[in-house]
């Protein structure tokens, strides 16, 4: 990697790698390990940056790959205990910032107990905005799983205690 | 507002995430990192290194009659001299090792005081590397796609002393085209020229640089040390030992590339193999006092070996080993 080339990637992620570690984020169990897997991509996607068409897609695929990776490797090992699973009943359809910080640890409590694929496809589907047909391509299954995978997900944030509300018909809460 | 549930789970993620910003150190310490890492593999690879960061070498002195190689390159001598019978020892030895048995070697090494494993998929080349923390430095891994010809690559190379002599003539021109960029145009260095180098200076950093990887077949690391017989001012010692003090066959060689006119810098590439398995147990280059790549506040003596690696051990596996050092 010469010095065009180091510009060229570092003008790359400075563009879009705030994107790339959102999707991290909404990926891994914590903020760190997302990190931890947006460096891994970055170093990834430098060592062949001269043959990489485009990048962004290669990182994405690349991100997706090390955290089911990831994710094989921790069901190996023994499970850990969840720290937080705090239930708050708040109406989350608030636009207040705050709001959404307090919905943090339900939401990440919610998507910790989605599978690997699940949470994939919802990051994917409704992160990404990739269609169903994209999705299937780049996970290897069909738009079919695809379909009922998501909507599968979206039934098991709507019974997670911290996020039912959110799910709540509005006439309910009139 | 959100309306539907999948645009409940749109907005939700994007809030979530909203405050997630990408420090810009981590690219730059991403790009430093590979850029270190693509200089030092031209450095232990091919000559590239002198081609990049301009240093001077002359022709080195070889033996009388020997400064051209005899036509069809590498056809052994007729009376082997001593060195060439320890080379061709070394190649019987190597042809007689077994070809390692499943899909990724695992080899561990030792180089500056930093213990590395590294594990090749012999299938596609990728090489993972663990590296164990010092000096309170932590553990790092890395991931390098396609560092290395396959063993299907490696084996498809031929096993005739005279036609390989040509294709590893081939493959340094192929690899040092792109490095013959400078890699520190400005600052102390001279502005780098064209450098002469030899087809035996080729050979011989073509053929050191294969040596030590796991993926080559034991056919091919034989027909290796017979074309390293026919290099002119290859020196052979038998009475060696690697830096942990393993016996071993020192196979080293001046190298005499060089600007047009300059006098020989010196710079010397060595491996050392066992002389029981023809396996490379340490490899090395050495530039000397004078030598563009030494600085004048460089604190070494006389000598500086700017890359050293120790071959320890070399295990096959069916699948990628964990993490020896958890990083």
């Amino acid at each position: 990697m010469d010095k065009r080339q180091t510009r060229a990637f570092e003008e790359f992620a400075a563009e879009s790698g705030a994107e790339l570690l959102r999707i991290a984020t909404l990926l891994t169990p914590d903020p760190h390990a997302a990190e931890d897997v947006y460096q891994e991509t970055l170093q990834r996607l430098a060592a062949r940056w001269s043959r990489v068409d485009n990048p962004k897609a290669f990182c994405r695929r690349v991100m997706h790959n090390i955290v089911i990776d990831q994710m094989r490797a921790r069901a190996r090992r023994p499970r850990e205990l969840r720290l937080f699973d705090t239930g708050e009943r708040i109406d989350p359809r608030s636009a207040d910032p705050h709001r959404s910080v307090e919905l943090w640890p339900s939401l990440r409590a919610a998507l910790d107990s989605l599978t690997v694929q699940q949470r994939t496809v919802l990051v994917l589907r409704y992160f990404d905005d990739r269609s169903e047909a994209e999705v299937a391509e780049l996970l290897g299954i069909s738009a079919g799983a695809v379909k009922s995978t998501a909507s599968r997900a979206i039934a098991h944030l709507r019974e997670h205690p911290g996020l039912a509300a959110l799910f709540t018909p509005t006439d309910s809460l009139l | 507002m959100p309306a539907t549930d999948e645009d409940i789970v749109r907005d939700l993620l994007h809030r979530y995430t909203d405050h997630v910003r990408s420090p810009a150190s981590i690219a730059t310490e991403v790009a430093l990192r590979q850029r270190s890492h693509d200089r030092r593999r031209r450095v232990v690879s091919v000559a590239a290194a002198g081609a990049a960061i301009g240093t001077a070498a002359g022709l080195v002195a070889v033996a009388p009659g020997h400064s051209s190689p005899p036509p069809g390159g590498t056809r052994p001598a007729i009376r082997l001299t001593a060195d060439q019978r320890v080379l061709y020892h070394l190649s019987s030895a190597a042809a007689g090792q077994p070809q390692g048995q499943g899909r990724y070697a695992v080899m561990s090494t030792e180089g500056d005081d930093v213990k590395d494993t590294s594990v090749i998929n012999s299938r596609t080349g990728s090489m993972w590397s663990y590296q164990q923390g010092s000096d309170g430095s932590p553990s790092g891994k890395s991931f390098s796609p396609h560092y290395s010809p396959t063993s299907a690559q490696f084996a498809a190379m031929p096993t005739s002393p005279g036609a390989l002599r040509a294709v590893l003539i081939a493959r340094w021109n192929q690899q040092t085209r792109p490095a013959r960029r400078p890699l520190r145009p400005s600052g102390p260095t001279p502005v780098p020229r064209p450098l002469t180098v030899s087809d035996n200076d080729k050979v011989f950093q073509q053929a050191s640089d294969l040596l030590w990887n796991p993926l080559v077949s034991p056919a091919l690391r034989a027909a290796l040390y017979k074309v390293l017989a026919a290099v002119p001012g290859v020196t052979v010692t038998t009475s060696a030992h690697d830096s942990i003090g393993r016996p071993a066959v020192e196979i080293s060689r001046a190298d005499s590339s060089g600007l047009p006119g300059g006098k020989p810098d010196g710079v010397s590439y060595a491996t050392y193999e066992s002389p029981a398995t023809g396996a490379v147990l340490e490899s090395s280059v050495t530039y000397p006092p004078g030598s563009d790549i030494v600085t004048p506040q460089d604190p070494h003596g006389t000598r500086t070996v700017v890359d050293m690696t120790v071959y320890l051990t070399v295990t096959w596996a069916s699948a990628i080993p964990a993490d020896p050092y958890g990083s």
